[in-house]
């Protein structure tokens, strides 16, 4: 019984040290003054690694999401003689929850759990201790343009997956289950609103965005310096960040709701 | 001890313990200026501890480590950085930054710290290369480099910037007799030509005598024997003889300290 109590407390303390080392940790690295010499070229590579580098995936699935939604949805309104209703229906999917969520899951799997793997490896291998010992700062030089990257890149993934999304959808309702195009567009057009729907999705994304590489840096600079050490940082910062994703994206709904 | 020269880094009564383990305890050194220094012991003594003390990636639990006669512990951010400027530190497996190339490398202090053109860039980078025999080698990724060769880039980068203080982890480790050859007389060209103050960690008793000035023997979390390459060949002391001469019987013992074998068998 007392080491149940014991152990408990020791988990809530180690809880309650990652969290603050996690908030000075961000905090050091938003917050350090930028060599705005260097600053753009390491954000672009950055940018192109975990944005440009995740499209193919982030695209694919849009289409192929889309067009599942197409199928299942056109079923379902076709019993009720609404197929007509087929744009609205994908256009709010996607738009409110699909897009943002799934953009961010995929993001978590193929950019976070990369950026985690190559901190961490870095770590591994002395490349962080070496920066610091040549007197540059890994926070500003390593961690801050992922951080940045992964901020910028993940909204603008969500925008590309929701069009492709609605294209998909578009092929499959339009051109395959013959759904009038013109009703298609319009009624999508006439139900979505850019601020309730649009815009709140790109704030969910933002935020999903921000978390998830904030977890994928955290875990791979104080990943410990081995094989093992760098596979439980990475598994952890896919695991965390799909269960924050999906509990903020509750938090985050009820709120726009209101 | 050899008086040539003032200490350009003092360690005094220096303590620290990992995970509830004491890594030092006492542990006292000091540095001459311009000078080569050993720090041997066996492996598991803490010696790479050290230089991450020395460089304050570490801080001890008590005691003091001063470089230029000021305590590092109590230097600011800003002269921190600007005092590791004045060091270079060749990590064992040598760091390289396995994104970059061979030039990429090298120039990666450079392009940090100092406003220079491309051209000048690429003039010193080549120029450091050349010292260290791997001009050739300017455009080779790291994963093309052996061992000893991304040892000499890294020395190359670690020279860039003409540090005041090198400091050498386990350079020999791994080595083909070759190479540690090569790497032994750029330490001590290096050492010579630019006017360094060299710390070399190391296990390799025979290959660092060569080129040190000064000895340190660290067991035990302490000093137990210092002087002269020579002084310490010929140091009588157990254990200083059971190192010198790579003996397994001795006061260090080949075993992790565990209870007698037989009485393991009997419980």
């Amino acid at each position: 019984m007392i080491s149940a109590i014991q152990s408990l407390g020791r988990m809530g303390i180690e809880f309650c040290d990652h969290v603050g080392r996690s908030g000075i940790f961000l905090l050091q690295t938003i917050f350090r003054q930028p060599k705005w010499r260097q600053a753009w070229p390491l954000l672009s590579t950055q940018l192109y690694r975990v944005g440009v580098l995740s499209l193919a995936i982030i695209l694919l699935s849009a289409l192929f999401i889309g067009m599942v939604v197409a199928l299942q949805g056109y079923n379902t309104l076709q019993k009720f003689g609404a197929e007509q209703e087929l744009g609205q229906l994908i256009a709010l999917s996607v738009v409110r929850e699909l897009g943002p969520v799934v953009s961010a899951l995929l993001f978590a799997g193929r950019a976070c759990s990369a950026l985690t793997a190559e901190i961490g490896l870095m770590r591994a291998t002395e490349q962080l201790s070496s920066m610091e010992m040549m007197a540059v700062d890994p926070l500003w030089r390593v961690v801050a343009p992922r951080l940045w990257a992964g901020f910028i890149a993940l909204p603008i993934l969500t925008i590309l997956f929701n069009v492709t999304a609605i294209f998909g959808g578009h092929l499959v309702g339009v051109d395959w289950l013959g759904v009038d195009g013109g009703s298609f567009w319009t009624n999508m057009q006439s139900a979505v609103s850019f601020q309730h729907d649009i815009l709140n999705g790109i704030i969910k994304s933002l935020v999903f965005g921000f978390i998830t590489t904030w977890i994928a840096v955290y875990q791979g600079f104080y990943s410990k310096p081995n094989s093992v050490g760098i596979s439980q940082a990475t598994t952890k910062t896919v695991v965390y960040s799909s269960l924050l994703v999906l509990a903020l994206d509750f938090v985050l709904t009820a709120v726009m709701m209101q | 001890m050899s008086e040539q020269g003032a200490p350009i880094i003092c360690i005094k009564d220096l303590h620290f313990s990992r995970e509830k383990k004491s890594v030092f305890a006492g542990l006292n050194i000091k540095v001459q200026q311009h000078k080569i220094t050993a720090i041997l012991g066996p492996s598991g003594t803490g010696k790479t501890t050290l230089l991450q003390l020395i460089g304050r990636q570490l801080l001890p639990d008590s005691g003091q480590i001063t470089v230029d006669a000021r305590d590092i512990a109590d230097l600011s951010r800003k002269q921190l950085f600007r005092l590791r400027r004045r060091m270079g530190v060749l990590f064992q497996g040598g760091a390289l930054f396995t994104d970059f190339n061979v030039y990429e490398n090298v120039a990666f202090p450079l392009r940090e710290h100092a406003r220079l053109p491309e051209d000048m860039v690429q003039d010193l980078v080549l120029m450091m290369l050349e010292a260290v025999g791997l001009r050739g080698a300017v455009n080779l990724r790291i994963d093309q480099l052996s061992g000893g060769m991304a040892r000499r880039v890294a020395l190359a980068r670690s020279v860039i910037l003409g540090p005041d203080i090198m400091m050498y982890d386990e350079p020999f480790t791994g080595q083909d007799p070759i190479a540690r050859g090569v790497l032994l007389s750029l330490i001590k060209q290096m050492n010579d030509a630019l006017n360094l103050t060299s710390i070399v960690i190391s296990h390799d008793v025979l290959e660092t005598a060569r080129i040190a000035d000064y000895v340190y023997l660290l067991a035990e979390g302490r000093v137990l024997a210092e002087g002269t390459p020579e002084q310490m060949f010929n140091d009588e002391s157990p254990l200083v003889k059971q190192f010198v001469q790579g003996n397994p019987d001795g006061p260090i013992s080949f075993h992790y300290p565990v209870k007698p074998f037989e009485e393991a068998l009997y419980d």
